[in-house]
């Protein structure tokens, strides 16, 4: 039973491996030559506790053995994508304070520049992390600094008073990326005047350092904590509420749900899930309303959801991801994990037909956003469904007590 | 493969029986105790000896309430103020028009219960309702405009919650409010306190109009009754009320089995009038109960936490954490784990310099202070995560 799996998961593989790969699916078919004797030995060994383990399972679909092997899946995304990808977020935030300090020391055109170009590798950065919000990123609340749109009158009111908590709940709307895209690009009308209302105003060039000392102290926070919380994350295996697997694939529905198709799709073009009439446009909603860099956030937002589905790291290693554990699970005979895929990969292309700030892309062409955010209901809607009864886990984010 | 799913589960099955047997086994001290499977009792003549009917009326009084309070969660419905106050004591008792007839009965009422009549007590929850009724009537249809400072509608998707200028939400305040100062306080000083349990057990007190129960047995019918309407818990019963928040965390806790096998195994000790054995239950539906409140706070504490950035469910959520921990004020003081002064600690990390829960005021550092002290109290350390 368990050899005939693994040479499933041998035969899938062959077939998404193209012969420019040769070198590395070598290295994965000598992995699995290894692993096909430890599952041996270890189904002997441990063949009592999987008597136990099936009685326990037997709520799970006919004949299906779910006992899925998770590591190099937790390896992979533990640490090519989430540490990597934190450590990462941690330099661009670091990055974004020192060019906020230059910018407070002289304020003048070149460092205005020089803070925007940060500002916006820091906020690329963190559409690649932003859906792990589960563990460190959950007990930081790291998903605060980027809650749109900004509450201009709020961050106004904030740096006449100089009266503020940042960390307080009722600071979200006035901090994070998009407050600095309001004060960057949108507080007066053109870069010199921009430039010249910091210069006239010594509480506004220490609101702006509070901003972005603000997400350094939390990109830090969560960066530290992962370089402990990772053989946590690697050894807590399983399919149960509180597993690494559920956690991720909690984190990451309810982020394609609340933050991409509703935040950053559905609600500025006017879209709802709850009815097919368009209120829209709604521009002044879109994600970084202020600069003309919407569309390319959405875009690395979609782009990192894809590659954790595929396993894929920014450094390029392409590892195991959701996408192969459907393989594996040979979920639906096969067609699950591939359809996903491609449903994510036409909403790349319909992304790329798009030459213009979404905000712009709302007013002109709202009808190729609705079409995206169709597609991003079905995203949704087929990992809830599918995936997650293939992966045996789950959906637990929603306060479904109804209440 | 068939056959050898089978075999495993009738290992499975012997171990649990196994199990089962050792369990009862441990109990049944006294041998003539015998503890049904479902909350049914009758005496030696076959009649039913229970009833907990005035406790399920008032369960459905504050369904009622909660379902009429929720209809201002849509903006531009005003609620009435007499209407509010009117369920609460349900006409002074006299039974209230705005019930249906499964919540109105005669007597019955959730003002007069509220903390064993403490009129301190009622008066805040008297105020609430009359706020609830104020704020609602400044809403209008279609504009979600609360926010820190500004009573009103708080929207995120698909969600709505009326909330007062510093996020507390009425409907949560006063429902699960009431669920501590009513329910949880009859059970734990009410019903199982001393008072209601010195009574006679020796005499049915009217089998001519069908009171076949002894004056004891009622009462304890009583405490179940605050606890569930169903008579199966939790093959039901786990829709609504302590009940439904068991079933919450009977996955981390095992709370619906050990409740319920209390309350069944009191009741029979009842039966054969061996108060010993039903003091022993006592105590665990007191401490197990007070295991719910506390568990069902930091599961709260938790998703706000995960939420903290969304102020609609942020508020929300605080509000009930709110509620479920001050229920902990209730927990009888023969058994409680979390002192009344250790809930007041806790619950400062969500107020705000005047003294008022401020659900925007708050830092995950305070969130995560209380739940941890909470979770230290309690001795959930090591499941708090996973609330």
């Amino acid at each position: 039973m368990k050899v005939e799996r693994s040479s499933s998961f041998s035969f899938q593989l062959k077939k998404r491996y193209h012969l420019d790969y040769l070198a590395s699916k070598f290295a994965v078919y000598f992995k699995i030559v290894n692993m096909k004797h430890l599952i041996f030995c270890l189904s002997i060994i441990s063949s009592f506790s999987v008597l136990l383990y099936s009685c326990q399972n037997n709520g799970s679909s006919e004949g299906d053995d779910t006992t899925l092997d998770q590591t190099e899946f937790l390896e992979n995304i533990g640490e090519n994508l989430i540490v990597d990808g934190y450590e990462d977020f941690l330099s661009q935030a670091s990055d974004l304070n020192t060019s906020a300090l230059a910018f407070e020391e002289s304020p003048n055109i070149s460092n205005l520049d020089q803070l925007r170009a940060s500002w916006l590798s820091a906020y690329l950065s963190w559409q690649r992390v932003a859906f792990y919000n589960f563990g460190p990123a959950e007990s930081n609340a790291i998903l605060s600094i980027n809650y749109y749109p900004t509450d201009t009158s709020l961050i106004h009111s904030n740096i006449s008073s100089g009266s503020y908590d940042l960390n307080t709940a009722g600071a979200t709307f006035s901090k994070g990326f998009p407050a600095l895209d309001y004060l960057l690009y949108g507080y007066a009308s053109s870069d010199q005047e921009i430039v010249d209302k910091f210069i006239n105003n010594e509480n506004a060039l220490t609101y702006l350092t509070d901003l972005t000392a603000n997400i350094l102290s939390l990109a830090d926070g969560v960066s530290n904590n992962w370089s402990s919380y990772v053989e946590t994350f690697k050894n807590n295996k399983g399919t149960s509420s509180g597993s690494s697997l559920s956690l991720l694939v909690n984190a990451w529905s309810q982020y394609m749900e609340v933050h991409v198709r509703n935040a950053k799709i559905g609600t500025p073009n006017g879209n709802s899930v709850v009815s097919s009439e368009r209120l829209g446009p709604f521009p002044e909603k879109a994600e970084a309303f202020y600069s003309p860099y919407s569309l390319e956030l959405l875009k690395e937002a979609h782009s990192a959801i894809t590659n954790f589905y595929m396993g894929r790291s920014d450094n390029g290693t392409d590892g195991v991801g959701i996408y192969d554990l459907l393989v594996e699970l040979n979920a639906q005979e096969g067609t699950l994990a591939g359809d996903y895929k491609d449903l994510l990969d036409e909403v790349t292309s319909q992304l790329n037909a798009i030459n213009v700030p979404l905000e712009q892309a709302i007013e002109e062409q709202g009808e190729d956003v609705t079409a995206i955010f169709d597609n991003y209901k079905a995203i949704v809607a087929l990992l809830k469904v599918d995936i997650v009864s293939s992966l045996s886990i789950s959906i637990t984010y929603a306060d479904n007590d109804g209440d | 493969m068939r056959i050898f799913k089978y075999t495993t589960q009738i290992i499975a099955i012997t171990l649990l029986s196994v199990n089962f047997y050792s369990c009862q086994d441990d109990d049944e001290t006294d041998p003539d105790l015998n503890v049904p499977s479902t909350y049914s009792f009758t005496d030696s003549e076959g009649n039913s000896t229970v009833d907990f009917s005035g406790q399920t009326a008032r369960l459905n009084q504050l369904a009622e309430i909660v379902t009429y309070m929720k209809t201002a969660n849509t903006p531009g419905v005003e609620l009435s103020e007499s209407q509010l106050l009117e369920m609460y004591s349900n006409n002074n008792g006299e039974g209230s028009s705005f019930f249906s007839d499964d919540a109105n009965a005669a007597g019955k009422q959730l003002r007069d219960k509220t903390a064993g009549g403490n009129a301190a007590y009622q008066e805040k929850f008297e105020n609430l309702f009359s706020d609830l009724a104020e704020v609602s009537a400044l809403t209008i249809a279609d504009e979600y405009d609360a926010s820190n400072g500004t009573a009103g509608v708080i929207q995120s998707g698909e969600k709505a919650y009326l909330v007062n200028a510093k996020g507390g939400e009425y409907a949560q305040l006063i429902e699960k409010g009431l669920m501590g100062a009513v329910f949880y306080d009859q059970i734990q000083n009410g019903y199982l306190g001393d008072e209601k349990m010195n009574v006679d057990n020796s005499e049915p007190v009217d089998p001519a109009n069908g009171k076949y129960y002894t004056t004891m047995e009622h009462h304890w019918d009583e405490a179940y009754g605050y606890f569930t309407s169903a008579t199966d818990f939790p093959t039901n019963g786990t829709d609504r009320f302590w009940g439904k928040y068991s079933h919450t965390v009977d996955e981390a806790l095992g709370t619906d089995e050990k409740i319920m096998d209390a309350y069944l195994t009191g009741r029979a000790a009842i039966a054969i009038n061996d108060l010993n054995i039903r003091d022993e239950q006592i105590v665990i539906i007191r401490t197990e109960l007070e295991k719910v409140a506390a568990a069902v706070g930091i599961h709260y504490l938790n998703g706000a936490i995960s939420n903290f950035a969304d102020d609609a469910v942020r508020s929300h959520e605080l509000s009930e954490a709110a509620a479920f921990i001050e229920a902990l004020y209730f927990t009888s003081s023969e058994t409680a784990v979390i002192s009344g002064a250790e809930v007041e600690e806790i619950l400062e990390f969500l107020k705000d310099g005047d003294g008022d829960y401020n659900f925007y005021e708050v830092t995950v550092g305070d969130l995560t202070s209380a739940r941890d002290m909470l979770a230290g109290y309690i001795g959930m350390d090591d499941i708090k995560s996973e609330l």
